[in-house]
């Protein structure tokens, strides 16, 4: 394996509690919630009522207008972000191989805004031929990677993850792999979701695993809080780019941080539930340390997966105090879903430009909604209010239904 | 009844509006793939809102279509048979 050192030089995110890095920034130091009573579809007769709608998004800002039909809302938001972490890394494509270009896109679905409204129409019409002809490419997973690749011409490895809640992660680490490996220069990677549909959300309410809380949605996502009832679904996308140090530099580009390791695990025992010691949570931190020849007590700072359901935070919880022992209470830890919700596809990529401004910037952004603390889970998750702290090494974690998990080591740019 | 101008005057305003431009710019004896550059999804989409609106279908068989009149005619001719 060769030694190249990959950084992260460009940031985009549509989310929402804001269109872009500043914006995003800004929204979380604030501690500003996302969640609200769902606009999109009529959900009063569901159990859980309310999600992280993006309502300011503007499609034509990012995309030629009649282009905008083509692309499913998930592709429309990887196209956006994509866009603004190429412009952010300053990255000039006419000046760059192409070929050594790559693309790598985490996403838990796919576009079912399209699949339900076609079967809408099939099962309303009764006729196959009021199926839309571009359902297949609005609907296939890899179509947003696809779209990136076209709207800037990359023509390097394009490559789809889908690994549920940890898809846009895995998708960070495998571009980064691809980098280390020779196999691309730069990587534009990431992860976009845009699931508040009635289908999936009737799903994942009869899986009962989001929150109930319909009279305080701002309230709902509260990891780590003894209160938390399930996870709040959310929307966005959150892209960034990758590359070799020695391309930056060459650039004069200022990376935000460097990606030191990833770890990729399965847990290998239940589709759905977490290994209830933390052992394999832990021993994907573990392989992502050792592959960043990062020693527990250099870590700083984790965002975590902290989905704000019961288990996942127990079990993150343990995960964590596995790895670092005492050390454990003196990191600071936060959870950006308490704010957004739970991006799915998306949520690893969002949490990894967190880190990747929390590295460049010193601030650790709160947890929102923590409000009584469970005995179980005591760490430091940095409640109500930022802080300042001068972090060195980072964390991301991302755990996926399916014991897909991942984590991300990151260090600051020096 | 589906008259021949409102035919013309869809068709007209559908490929307008696929393709980014203004009615005026559309021409009857225009082209479709060679002057328009109608991409392969954009002609489906084409015919399947033309199916759709007049409640006609377009067999594979039947599309030999050159000209933007071309499938004026044609969708004029299948409306009035219908």
């Amino acid at each position: 394996m060769t030694s190249r050192r990959v950084v992260i030089t460009g940031l985009g995110v549509v989310s929402s509690i804001g269109l872009g890095k500043e914006a995003f920034w800004s929204a979380l130091l604030e501690g500003k919630s996302g969640i609200r009573r769902i606009q999109g579809f009529d959900a009063s007769s569901y159990s859980c009522q309310f999600a992280g709608e993006i309502s300011d998004f503007r499609p034509e800002d990012y995309i030629p207008p009649a282009d905008v039909p083509k692309l499913s809302r998930n592709s429309q938001f990887a196209v956006a972000a994509a866009k603004m972490a190429i412009d952010d890394a300053h990255l000039d494509f006419s000046k760059e191989n192409r070929c050594r270009v790559g693309v790598a896109i985490g996403i838990g679905l796919g576009g079912w805004d399209i699949y339900e409204a076609q079967l809408r129409r099939l099962f309303e019409t009764n006729n196959p031929r009021r199926v839309h002809p571009w359902s297949v490419p609005l609907i296939m997973s890899n179509a947003a990677a696809a779209e990136i690749a076209i709207s800037f011409g990359l023509k390097g490895p394009n490559m789809t993850v889908s690994t549920a809640c940890s898809s846009g992660s895995h998708a960070i680490g495998y571009g980064c792999d691809l980098i280390r490996m020779g196999k691309a220069d730069s990587v534009v990677a990431g992860g976009t979701e845009a699931c508040i549909l009635p289908g999936v959300f009737a799903a994942f309410c009869s899986l009962r695993a989001l929150s109930t809380r319909n009279e305080a949605p701002d309230r709902a996502s509260r990891p780590f809080d003894k209160r938390r009832d399930g996870f709040v679904m959310g929307e966005g996308a959150g892209i960034i780019v990758l590359e070799t140090l020695e391309s930056a530099k060459e650039r004069g580009v200022i990376p935000y941080a460097e990606v030191v390791g990833y770890g990729a695990t399965s847990e290998a025992t239940h589709i759905v539930h977490p290994e209830g010691t933390g052992s394999e949570a832990a021993h994907v931190m573990d392989l992502a340390l050792q592959d960043a020849g990062v020693s527990p007590a250099e870590v700083d700072y984790i965002n975590t997966h902290g989905t704000s359901t019961v288990l996942n935070d127990l079990v993150e919880t343990r995960a964590i105090k596995r790895i670092f022992g005492e050390y454990a209470y003196r990191i600071s830890l936060d959870s950006t879903k308490s704010m957004i919700g739970h991006t799915i596809g998306a949520s690893g990529a969002i949490e990894g430009i967190v880190c990747a401004l929390t590295l460049q910037r010193g601030v650790i952004h709160p947890t929102i909604n923590y409000e009584e603390s469970d005995p179980e889970c005591d760490l430091d998750y940095t409640p109500y209010q930022a802080r300042q702290r001068d972090v060195k090494v980072a964390l991301s974690n991302s755990f996926g239904f399916g014991g897909n998990n991942s984590c991300l080591v990151m260090k600051a740019f020096s | 009844m589906v008259s021949a101008a409102m035919v013309e005057e869809r068709i007209i305003i559908g490929l307008a509006k696929a393709l980014n431009k203004q009615p005026s710019q559309i021409q009857k004896e225009s082209r479709l793939i060679e002057d328009l550059m109608l991409d392969s999804l954009d002609t489906l989409d084409l015919i399947f809102k033309l199916e759709e609106e007049f409640n006609i279908e377009m067999p594979e068989s039947e599309l030999h279509f050159v000209t933007v009149q071309d499938v004026i005619s044609y969708v004029q001719e299948k409306a009035k048979a219908e």
